[in-house]
């Protein structure tokens, strides 16, 4: 399927380029799409976003057709596939799909499969060739390698990945465009409705060999996941933002606030035991039914950009508050086990810029730092395994015409994984180290129209 | 020394944007536009694709031209921005399908023709070009 939709998309490409057209149409729809192809080089095989130290699977193409049925009523929709590691399942899904009734310049309503906000840049992840860099900063844009250390382990081991939180949701939303005369503008959204998930067993998997590697308390583990059978049953998400176009022409800046709230009910697939100091001590029995309630997942971002002619500044900050409770019949047999819920906070910030020296080529980067709050639960087992990551981006973009983008881009990454002391020392007694600066480098070419 | 000067002159290159001689852009508007002076926010709020209506509610239909000199001229004379920074708002709002894909036209004569013939539309010409056709909107 999905190569059925690069050839479709390699064709219209090649079709509308040689016409030289910029709108492209088709039996009266306006059809635009991309292909995106990345190589991922990384020094840090154990910890990076692939198993493997270099990849080409990093992969993404989509395909859009919308059309404006009278002056106020739109209709559209877009197909997209990701190959991202085991991350994503690279088949194809529908990324949006929507009608738009737009009553007046201050409000409008979508319903249907509706991309929703959360920062700046989150209704655009997945379009490369809309930024200089390859990769948003992931204090905000939770997406891939740190997956790991900013979402949750019982998401994980669930096979929910952060990325899925950030798609889309079902449901209904409001929009408009209040102007304020000298004063400038306001563009708001509010949104409401349920979203999507579906478990990826390669997620929880990693989150396993991860355990494996980092905590060596927690040593019975076969290949394969540990709970199967996963039913998610979302509860509500709404989203919504408010951005102020200011009186300082270019400077833009808000808010926005997403919020998630939904159980996942699970069984256990294989006896667990811990390794403590050599007895083995029995913690979770095969059959035994695990039920996750999350019932707040919501994250603030503030935003912040600023263009003007070849220069673009960007800085946001993302607060994000947690909370959640775990139901298992674990917990009646041996009440020392009982995790009684965990109400948690992290914080994320990047400040970056990009400039375009000529109309093919632009130089960008950023400097991204995530931090987490792992006070509240230092005695939970559910803690997440990291307090603080750094990463410094770099990346030079090349347009090679209007529709053919290159990017190259660099990354440093540092970060303490690890909450406890004593997971450090356990895992030098097993001759395992875990690095706490590495590299990544990653190329990248798109082709759009 | 002439490798210094060959270095100096790429840099030199890579370091000065918008190397297309520029023309100057003149802002038009379809005869039935009521307004003959906009502000400069108000500019860029249309051909942001911000605001959608003219006063009288008339829907703003807004055109750009594919010759660059005069796209680029209107672009660093009005909005401020980079052509491919400006297409990236656009594009922003295109593929989540929140727009359409605004009106393109090849050139000053065809840029005329679609504004005098399209109610509510506003695009831009080169200086010099021939506008009796259509209304000249002066910026304050």
């Amino acid at each position: 399927m999905r190569k059925a939709l690069i050839l479709l998309i390699g064709g219209l490409a090649t079709l509308f380029s040689a016409a030289q057209s910029i709108a492209y149409e088709f039996v009266g729809m306006d059809i635009h799409g991309f292909v995106s192809q990345g190589y991922l080089l990384s020094d840090d095989s154990d910890l990076s976003i692939d198993s493997e130290e270099n990849s080409f699977a990093y992969s993404e193409t989509g395909i859009n057709f919308g059309k404006e049925l009278n002056d106020r009523l739109r209709i559209g929709f877009q197909f997209f596939a990701k190959n991202f590691g085991d991350l994503s399942e690279n088949t194809v899904k529908i990324d949006w799909a929507y009608a738009d009734y737009r009553f007046h310049e201050m409000l409008g309503i979508r319903f249907g499969q509706i991309k929703f906000p959360h920062g700046l840049y989150n209704e655009v992840r997945d379009i490369d060739m809309l930024r200089t860099t390859v990769f948003l900063p992931d204090s905000v844009y939770q997406e891939a390698s740190y997956d790991l250390y900013v979402n949750d382990i019982f998401l994980s081991l669930q096979g929910i990945s952060s990325r899925d939180l950030y798609l889309s949701l079902q449901g209904v939303g409001l929009y408009g465009y209040l102007d304020l005369g000298m004063i400038g503008g306001l563009t708001y959204q509010a949104m409401y409705g349920t979203q999507n998930l579906k478990p990826n067993s390669a997620i929880s998997t990693r989150v396993l060999d991860y355990f494996e590697l980092v905590t060596p308390f927690l040593s019975i583990f076969d290949n394969g996941n540990l709970v199967e059978n996963n039913d998610i049953n979302v509860d509500h998400r709404y989203a919504g933002s408010l951005f102020w176009d200011t009186p300082l022409e270019g400077l833009r800046m808000g808010a926005s606030l997403d919020n998630l709230k939904m159980s996942v009910s699970s069984s256990v697939s294989k006896d667990v035991a811990i390794d403590f100091n050599g007895v083995e001590v029995p913690m979770l029995n095969e059959g035994d039914s695990v039920r996750v309630n999350y019932d707040k997942l919501e994250n603030w971002v503030f935003s912040l950009e600023y263009i003007w002619n070849n220069l673009v500044l960007m800085a946001e900050y993302l607060l994000a508050a947690k909370e959640y409770n775990v139901e298992t019949v674990a917990f009646e047999r041996d009440p020392l086990l009982d995790h009684a819920g965990t109400d948690t906070t992290s914080t994320g910030w990047y400040v970056g810029g990009a400039y375009r020296f000529t109309n093919w080529f632009e130089l960008g980067g950023y400097y991204s730092k995530a931090e987490n709050d792992a006070d509240k639960s230092i005695t939970n087992f559910s803690a997440n395994f990291f307090t603080e990551f750094d990463d410094i981006c770099a990346a030079a973009r090349f347009d090679v015409n209007k529709f053919w983008s290159i990017k190259l881009e660099a990354h440093n990454f540092r970060g303490s994984y690890l909450a406890f002391d004593s997971f450090l020392d356990a895992l030098e007694k097993r001759n395992r180290t875990i690095e706490e600066e590495w590299y990544m480098y990653t190329a990248k070419m798109t082709v759009s129209f | 020394m002439k490798t210094k000067a060959i270095a100096a002159v790429m840099i030199a290159i890579l370091f000065v944007p918008f190397l297309s001689m520029a023309e100057d852009a003149i802002l038009i508007g379809n005869p039935s536009i009521k307004k003959n002076t906009l502000t400069k926010k108000d500019v860029i709020k249309i051909f942001l694709g911000k605001k959608i209506t003219w006063d009288d509610k008339t829907k703003i239909v807004i055109v750009f031209q594919k010759e660059p000199a005069v796209h680029n001229a209107f672009l660093k004379k009005y909005i401020h921005q980079s052509p491919s920074m400006f297409d990236n708002l656009w594009n922003r709002q295109i593929f989540t399908g929140k727009v359409a894909y605004p009106e393109y036209v090849q050139n000053d004569q065809e840029m005329i023709k679609f504004v005098k013939e399209t109610e509510g539309a506003i695009g831009y010409a080169s200086a010099g070009t021939d506008l009796n056709a259509v209304k000249t909107i002066r910026v304050e």
